[in-house]
């Protein structure tokens, strides 16, 4: 997006790359449908029922996920079902899309609390931690997921939330960890062919057992809605999304398929514990089935299980907690619900009355509840919700096909979406047999949802103009002039850092680009961040007013979810050069050592970075550059040329030779042409023998008014291990400090890797 | 019991090989529309179609 406004312009920041939105969507599917779906479908359709439970489900997901696929790519915006809905039949549908959704999310995040519970308290009676409990343990499973559950409606309240990245690691970490439990399954059956007679009778209550199992553990694939809700954030929307979903839901289904299989096999007729056949045994436990057949496969079975499930309820809870906030959020802002659900915590600038109607929803589901009522009561909901969205796709293909620019279309158009309606729909009808009171609950919420939209909703929404606006990704033109990119973060010292950005770019002859940052939580939609619009605002004005009338300068405020991603995600948009940004010169973040933010951009940028420390207005008289013959050393010599010829200030190049090796420059300098700027005449070079090379530094670095300092480039696996000098130096260097990384290319990323 | 057992594995490897050709279409069909710049509907059918 990019919006002129006062000659400000405002973007969002895309960081999530194909990965990041597979694993979103992976991460909500592997939740809690197969842990606890397996025992169950076992108990009610028999040892095959349950391999083609999954598979029939995964193809009818698939279906599905190649309409949201397609609609997605047409509209690639935060809104999912909702803005679909709208699009294809009017503001009433989408108030019932948005209405079921937010439901239907609540009740999967009650789903995933009780999961967790289920698991852990079964780990803690396996262990015999609960025997002085006075309770049952159900209702020790419930006490579990009341506290789970208000734990992360509080977490959500406080903004906080896993990080894209890792989130994504932990999601691949569980996906790996089932594919490995298929493994082995698949290993074991091949050592002992007769575990293959646990499949016999294959379907021992017929055919039909098989709609009930589909209806409840359709859950287990709801993956595409979060996907198709990160429209906004996704790098290249069109081409990801819909690759996103498809394979989300393809690596889903193989990997459940794997997993059932494997916790057939896993038990072995005749063994100790085990009656009758395997499979009656195993279904005789439920929604624990899964759990006790896995701790008969393989050593350490109970622990690795409990891990793995802890990891992927926990990461689907918070991402279907912030899910249903989000839309409950969305229906307040377009008037749909009462407003105050729109409204944002100042302090933690959350939207709190949503996110407290959808806590409400999420904690009494879970726990007056029964488990299978409450995983029947979210399958049968997201059942209504895609029927809905392959009903839109079809008409949005008929009506508007020739208006929208697409970046996928499914194949066997409308045979795939209609296949997928009546499946659904003879499934949703089915579930009756396995919870009724999802089939009240489900058609009680729907009435009502009519109810409110024809008694409040209909007078008063908002206008419906420029409701579905799809926002394009901005492509940089190709330019050979040199780019920099300021991140102005805090206004209070935004011209401190600019007055240095005018000396470099003043050298460099380039161009600048100001950004700032705003943080928007993972609650409310990033197309919505304009609420934050204010924030930092006046210190990018400021500098830009000193900048303008001396350079052409862009000056864009840019929404994102974690700045350091966002920032990153800027530089490589915006194709840039050179980094500078600012540095409070103290880290409060546990387990960094310059800060989450600034340690990221070091470590990850692909161009040179500059980050200022206390470089305000003052004069520098004399300067150290400590030198390490590293890359860095040149950018470093550099940049402090470049500031002393503004109070014609002496440059002092300072190697410390210390005990295990003796840095020669000469030959670097000799052979370095790359940085033209550097004034080798005015720079005079000191040398000292000492054996702490950062005490040394520090204690040369008192006579001087500003210290440069390039990054120290140690190989990954030593940074963990030590801590490099460059760091540590900053860390306890009370002097105005410029850090300095040079761009290394790719040979540099792959042999500090190496 | 053994017809089931058959019928079973039969739509099981029917359904898995479909969800493949799927896959494989769809991405072939992202990258076509993305390297051809195509945009409405009608467009990339008759685009997939001339190929065809």
């Amino acid at each position: 997006m990019k919006k002129n406004n006062s000659s400000i312009s405002s973007e969002l920041s895309r960081e999530l790359s194909l990965f990041h939105i597979t694993m979103m969507g992976l991460g909500m599917m592997i939740g809690a449908g197969v842990f606890l779906g397996i025992g169950n479908s076992i108990y009610i359709a028999g040892p095959g029922g349950v391999l083609l439970t999954f598979t029939l489900n995964g193809i009818i997901a698939l279906f599905t996920a190649l309409s949201y696929a397609e609609l997605s790519s047409a509209i690639p915006k935060a809104g999912g079902a909702y803005n679909f809905a709208r699009l294809a039949f009017g503001r009433g549908t989408s108030f019932t899309a948005g209405w079921m959704e937010w439901f239907a999310s609540s009740v999967a995040g009650s789903l995933y609390a009780v999961t967790f519970a289920i698991y852990t308290v079964r780990y803690f009676e396996v262990l015999k931690l609960l025997n002085w409990v006075p309770f049952s343990t159900y209702t020790c499973e419930k006490i579990v997921s009341l506290l789970i559950a208000v734990f992360f409606l509080y977490i959500n309240y406080r903004g906080a939330s896993e990080t894209g990245k890792v989130g994504a690691f932990f999601t691949l970490g569980q996906t790996i960890f089932l594919i490995f439990i298929g493994l082995v399954g698949l290993f074991v059956a091949i050592k002992d062919p007769s575990r293959l007679q646990n499949f016999n009778p294959y379907l021992p209550y017929g055919w039909t057992k098989l709609l009930i199992t589909m209806g409840f553990t359709y859950v287990a694939f709801e993956g595409y809605e979060v996907i198709a809700q990160a429209g906004d954030e996704a790098i290249e929307p069109k081409r990801n999304l819909p690759k996103a979903m498809i394979y989300s839901v393809s690596i889903a289904t193989f990997t459940y398929i794997a997993v059932a299989f494997a916790a057939v096999v896993a038990a072995k007729a005749g063994s100790p514990g085990i009656t009758g056949q395997p499979w009656e045994w195993i279904g005789q436990f439920k929604e624990r089935g899964f759990g006790e057949a896995i701790s008969r496969l393989m050593p350490f079975g109970n622990f690795l299980l409990t891990l793995a499930v802890i990891f992927a309820s926990l990461s689907a809870l918070n991402a279907t907690i912030y899910s249903a906030t989000r839309v409950s959020y969305a229906l307040g802002r377009d008037r749909m619900l009462p407003k105050f659900l729109s409204n944002i915590s100042r302090k933690h600038k959350t939207p709190w009355v949503a996110l407290m109607f959808s806590g409400i929803i999420v904690v009494s589901v879970a726990v007056l509840l029964p488990t299978m009522d409450v995983a029947s009561s979210a399958s049968i909901m997201f059942l209504f919700l895609f029927f809905l969205v392959n009903l839109s796709v079809i008409k949005i293909r008929l009506h508007m096909g020739d208006e929208l620019n697409y970046g996928f279309i499914m194949p066997f158009f409308p045979w795939l979406p209609i296949i997928a309606i009546i499946s659904q729909g003879i499934i949703a009808i089915w579930l009756v047999n396995m919870s009724w009171i999802a089939w009240i609950a489900a058609p009680i919420w729907i009435i009502s949802g009519i109810l409110i939209y024809h008694l409040y909703s209909k007078s008063h929404a908002i206008s419906a103009e420029g409701e579905i606006k799809i926002i394009e990704e901005e492509k940089v033109p190709e330019s050979d002039q040199y780019r920099i990119l300021v991140a102005v973060a805090n206004p209070n010292n935004a011209l401190q850092i600019i007055k240095t950005t005018y000396l470099i770019s003043e050298a460099k002859n380039a161009r600048v680009d100001l950004l700032h940052m705003v943080p928007v939580p993972e609650q409310v939609p990033l197309s919505d961040a304009s609420k934050f619009m204010m924030e930092g605002k006046e210190g990018i004005i400021e500098a830009m007013l000193y900048l303008v009338l001396k350079f052409p300068v862009n000056t864009t405020i840019r929404y994102c979810r974690n700045i350091a991603r966002g920032i990153l995600s800027a530089v490589k948009e915006k194709k840039v050069d050179m980094l500078i940004m600012g540095w409070h010169g103290q880290t409060r973040s546990y387990g960094f050592r310059l800060g989450s933010t600034v340690d990221a951009i070091i470590e990850q940028s692909p161009c040179n970075v500059i980050i200022l420390k206390d470089c305000g207005n003052r004069k520098f008289k004399n300067i150290l550059v400590p030198l390490g013959g590293g890359p860095n050393a040149f950018l470093a010599l550099e940049v402090a040329t470049i500031i002393a010829k503004k109070d014609n200030s002496e440059i002092t190049a300072f190697i410390v030779n210390d005990h295990r090796k003796k840095i020669n420059l000469v030959p670097s300098f000799k052979a370095n042409i790359n940085h033209k700027n550097i004034n080798y005449d005015r720079i005079k070079t000191k040398r000292v023998e000492a054996y702490n090379t950062v005490n040394s530094i520090l204690d040369e670095a008192k006579k001087y008014d500003l210290v440069v300092l390039g990054t120290t480039q140690d190989p990954l696996i030593y940074q963990v291990t030590r801590e490099p000098i460059s760091h540590a130096v900053a860390q306890r260097c009370t002097k105005p400090m410029i850090i300095v990384k040079a761009s290394g290319g790719i040979s540099s990323w792959i042999k500090r890797w190496l | 019991m053994l017809k089931d057992a058959f019928l079973g594995c039969l739509i099981m490897v029917l359904a898995i090989t479909f969800m493949i050709y799927l896959i494989f279409w769809s991405r072939k069909t992202i990258e076509l529309i993305h390297k051809k710049k195509l945009k409405s509907a009608r467009e990339i059918m008759k685009n997939m179609n001339e190929k065809k």
